[in-house]
């Protein structure tokens, strides 16, 4: 059960979290789910803060799944379980860091995030003051992200505001409410750079990240320029969105203004919470979707080239489709394995008390399912109509039947898993395997017949995806398959045959 | 005897100076805000000259400045009764009689006094609705940010129209246009589903009534369900076809469905109808951009910043310039833009 704890005093941090992981820690081939927990927070939060996270209603839960598609939790004897008393957790960015072939987990917090190194036997340990990683303040969303393609994943964190529940704003009249974000001061993103041996250098101010203060809470990775090096795209909440452009020198430049990403077509900044950055029309270019609150509808920038970005919310659809929808975590992709990035949304308003001030409007929202009819989205059937007050979502292949499912949380609820049921359609997964890149391949630019892929976890909101790269191939049975990984090398693969979980070694040499 | 005379005389000059005096020291006493200063003042002149219009209207003033509207009828009233011509009496003592209650006496002071505000708010407390608006309106042309005079306004206009849909309730029970006020009515306190369901009514009742699809589209607009506004917007056009803000929200919900083409066409015909309406051309403009037409999205954006200097389609013209304008490579011209969209989403200045 995701816990959250709603108080009278609308401390805003009851209204995030939820963070959830598609990863295979132990190497068995089949997806395991690890999920980020709350706290307790009560109305009077005197100080040190404590959110009772020793209590195992509040831990953060690891589960195995096992080979008859039945999960067990480990998340005790895996030494995931306590995440420290006063951290409220929020999200979860998996990624190998140290290259073992084991992958990693950093959990974000309010207060000090967590880097478990996984020990290859099952357990992790946390090494976070090693590595030197625990940010502070509020975190939200983070990624892994090769930024300088030297073969290590970094890490970029996104922080929400400067906020604690002694300054904490109520901003209700006749009744209590959440205060919008503009109420708390901004605060900087993290940009950590991975040394290499275990620890890691917090590069923000050097690299440009920290020159502008926001108030982010999703962070998507793309190279949306294909000059080979990963840029950056941060939603931020009621507020210009952030593109940092990799200026390939260990610096960053925020364009998102210049590239047309910033706001929407009237110039109003929307409530930037999920975000995808991915190719949605097969034309080779990273488009960015962005999930925030009704009224502002998600928001779609197509890339155009040349570094230009157009609002497109209305003409692919989205506009009408999700006018009344509040949305948090969300990919593009092939869920009908037609060859073109549907669209899966987990929605709920953040006030839990919305419909108070405005009826049409819902706190609990089923989720939305848009099948992507060759770049104009249409209403799908996501598998339940239930409204919830979902948050994290982490998308991947749960069963390895070719399909993608989806893991979702919601406040108050046990975790949602919606199962794929799948098609005649055919596909290919490709399990990349860096070797002078990164382990993970994170950062490799992928084509297949005619669509494009970037290897990543991260997107959504708070989560980490299923790493492996898929592709759904409609009526075709082969597949030609270009892999650019990070490293700058080429690969090439005729008439791979479909339907089937490929992995990919990057070659030594190009 | 001579000397008694004498005294007298100097008695008599001496007064007449010093109520003078007491005067001027009243009206000073009064501008300086020190009002039992100004009351003493005014009380001495008329000891002195009980025939001193401008005494009781000092006094009168100074007692509305303490709050005291009660005392200060009698003293205005005596103003007007010893120099009827003293007009500028007749204010103060119509704002004393409101605050008093005596709203049906305070309307001639103010219609006296051509005081419009001041006439509208004794109308709404007498409940001479329709005038009360009327002359509001007239004020709030000339005071478009006063929030007393807004106040007053909405209040106005929302009793009178309560009370014609009393009228209207009572007299005309469950027909059509009954039921469209009722819907509207429910729309307005934000209660969707009846408001809903009484405009659905009203329609089948009469499919034709004139207003109806156009208030229902708007309805479903405001609760962002597109397609039934459209729906309704359609018919609505259909029914008026002369109606250009049926043809601007047809336009404006093609807009939200992404379909430019027809948006396009009905903003258009929109823009004949009711030619350089800011709205319709911010619409106009951001079809013409999905349509990539470039140049058109210019011009409609264009004309919509030599109509409107500031406010929401001030900015959203300009911001659309500067992104043309950039994917142009005229930088300059885009930075410019990006100006002055900054400088549009700025509140305008309050009306002095």
């Amino acid at each position: 059960m995701l816990e959250h704890s709603p108080t009278p005093k609308k401390y805003l941090i009851e209204t995030m979290g939820g963070g959830v992981a598609f990863l295979d820690y132990n190497n068995d081939g089949l997806l395991d789910v690890f999920f980020v927990n709350g706290g307790k927070v009560t109305s009077n939060m005197p100080l040190p803060l404590s959110f009772d996270r020793n209590n195992p209603k509040y831990w953060n839960r690891l589960y195995r799944q096992n080979k008859d598609g039945s999960f067990t939790d480990v998340s005790e004897a895996a030494g995931l379980s306590k995440a420290g008393d006063g951290n409220y957790g929020m999200g979860v960015a998996v990624g190998d860091y140290d290259n073992d072939g084991y992958p990693d987990i950093y959990v974000t917090s309010y207060g000090k995030n967590i880097l478990y190194h996984n020990n290859g036997n099952g357990t992790f340990t946390d090494v976070t003051a090693k590595a030197g990683v625990e940010a502070g303040g509020w975190s939200e969303s983070a990624g892994w992200v090769d930024y300088d393609n030297d073969g290590y994943l970094d890490l970029f964190v996104t922080r929400y505001m400067e906020w604690d529940p002694a300054h904490n704003k109520d901003c209700g009249g006749y009744f209590h409410t959440y205060c919008p974000p503009a109420e708390y001061p901004m605060t900087t993103n993290i940009l950590y750079h991975n040394n290499g041996d275990g620890t890691f250098t917090d590069v923000s101010k050097t690299s440009g990240i920290a020159a502008k203060k926001s108030r982010s809470l999703g962070v998507a990775f793309n190279d949306y320029d294909n000059d080979g090096y990963a840029d950056i795209m941060v939603a931020n909440d009621a507020m210009q969105e952030f593109l940092f452009h990799n200026n390939k020198d260990g610096t960053f430049t925020e364009v998102a203004l210049d590239a047309g990403v910033g706001f929407t077509d009237n110039g109003s900044p929307v409530s930037g919470m999920g975000v995808d950055f991915r190719d949605y029309d097969n034309d080779g270019l990273a488009d960015v979707v962005i999930t925030d609150l009704a009224r502002q509808v998600y928001a779609l920038f197509h890339n155009d080239g040349n570094g230009m970005f157009s609002y497109r919310s209305m003409e692919t659809g989205l506009g009408v489709l999700t006018a009344g929808s509040s949305g948090w975590g969300m990919r593009l992709e092939d869920f009908d394995n037609d060859g073109w990035k549907d669209l899966f949304v987990v929605q709920s308003h953040v006030m839990d008390n919305v419909e108070q001030v405005t009826p049409s409007i819902h706190y609990l929202q089923p989720p939305l399912l848009a099948f992507n009819r060759q770049g104009r989205f249409e209403a799908g059937n996501p598998g339940t109509t239930r409204p919830v007050a979902s948050r994290g979502a982490a998308f991947g292949d749960i069963n390895n039947d070719g399909w993608i499912d989806v893991m979702a949380t919601a406040f108050d609820e046990r975790p949602l898993l919606f199962r794929n049921r799948g098609g005649s359609a055919h596909w290919l997964t490709l399990a990349l395997r860096g070797t002078k890149s990164n382990r993970d391949g994170y950062g490799a630019r992928v084509r297949v017949n005619g669509q494009s892929q970037y290897a990543n976890a991260s997107g959504s909101y708070l989560s980490s995806s299923d790493k492996r790269v898929h592709f759904g191939l409609g009526n075709a049975k082969t597949a030609d398959v270009e892999i650019i990984w990070p490293s700058g090398i080429h690969q090439a693969m005729k008439g791979v045959q479909a339907d089937q979980i490929l992995e990919v070694r990057e070659p030594e040499k190009p | 005897m001579i000397h008694a005379l004498v005294l007298f005389l100097a008695i008599q000059a001496s007064g007449a100076q010093s109520a003078d005096q007491h005067q001027e020291a009243g009206v000073s006493a009064l501008k300086a805000g020190q009002i039992n200063d100004a009351m003493a003042e005014f009380k001495k002149v008329i000891e002195l000259d009980p025939t001193s219009a401008p005494s009781y209207f000092g006094l009168g003033v100074a007692y509305i400045q303490s709050g005291d509207y009660g005392d200060a009828i009698p003293q205005l009233k005596k103003a007007l009764e010893l120099d009827p011509n003293l007009t500028v009496v007749h204010r103060p003592l119509g704002y004393a009689l409101l605050g008093q209650g005596y709203a049906t006496e305070a309307v001639p002071q103010f219609e006296k006094a051509g005081d419009k505000v001041g006439l509208g708010i004794a109308q709404l407390e007498t409940g001479d609705l329709s005038n009360a608006v009327e002359n509001l309106q007239s004020a709030a042309k000339s005071r478009p940010n006063d929030p007393d005079l807004i106040y007053y306004l909405a209040r106005a206009s929302g009793l009178l129209s309560k009370q014609l849909y009393d009228v209207l309730l009572l007299t005309h029970p469950n027909t059509a246009r009954t039921n469209l006020a009722e819907a509207e009515n429910y729309a307005a306190l934000r209660q969707g589903e009846e408001a809903e369901a009484h405009y659905k009514l009203a329609l089948k009742q009469n499919p034709d009534l004139p207003g109806a699809h156009l208030a229902l589209g708007q309805f479903y607009a405001t609760a962002s369900r597109w397609k039934e506004a459209e729906d309704q917007f359609r018919t609505a056009t259909k029914q008026e076809p002369g109606n250009a803000e049926a043809a601007y929200r047809l336009g404006a919900a093609f807009l939200q469905d992404g379909n430019a083409h027809d948006a396009r066409e009905e903003l258009e015909r929109a823009n004949r109808l009711l030619p350089d309406m800011p709205e319709t051309l911010a619409s106009l403009g951001k079809a013409e951009q999905m349509l990539d037409n470039a140049a058109a999205a210019e011009k409609a954006w264009k004309r919509v910043v030599e109509l409107e200097k500031t406010g929401p389609l001030a900015s959203q013209a300009h911001f659309g310039l500067a992104g043309i304008y950039r994917k142009q490579g005229k930088a300059e011209d885009a930075a410019r833009e990006m100006k002055l969209y900054q400088e549009a989403k700025q509140p305008a200045p309050q009306a002095q």
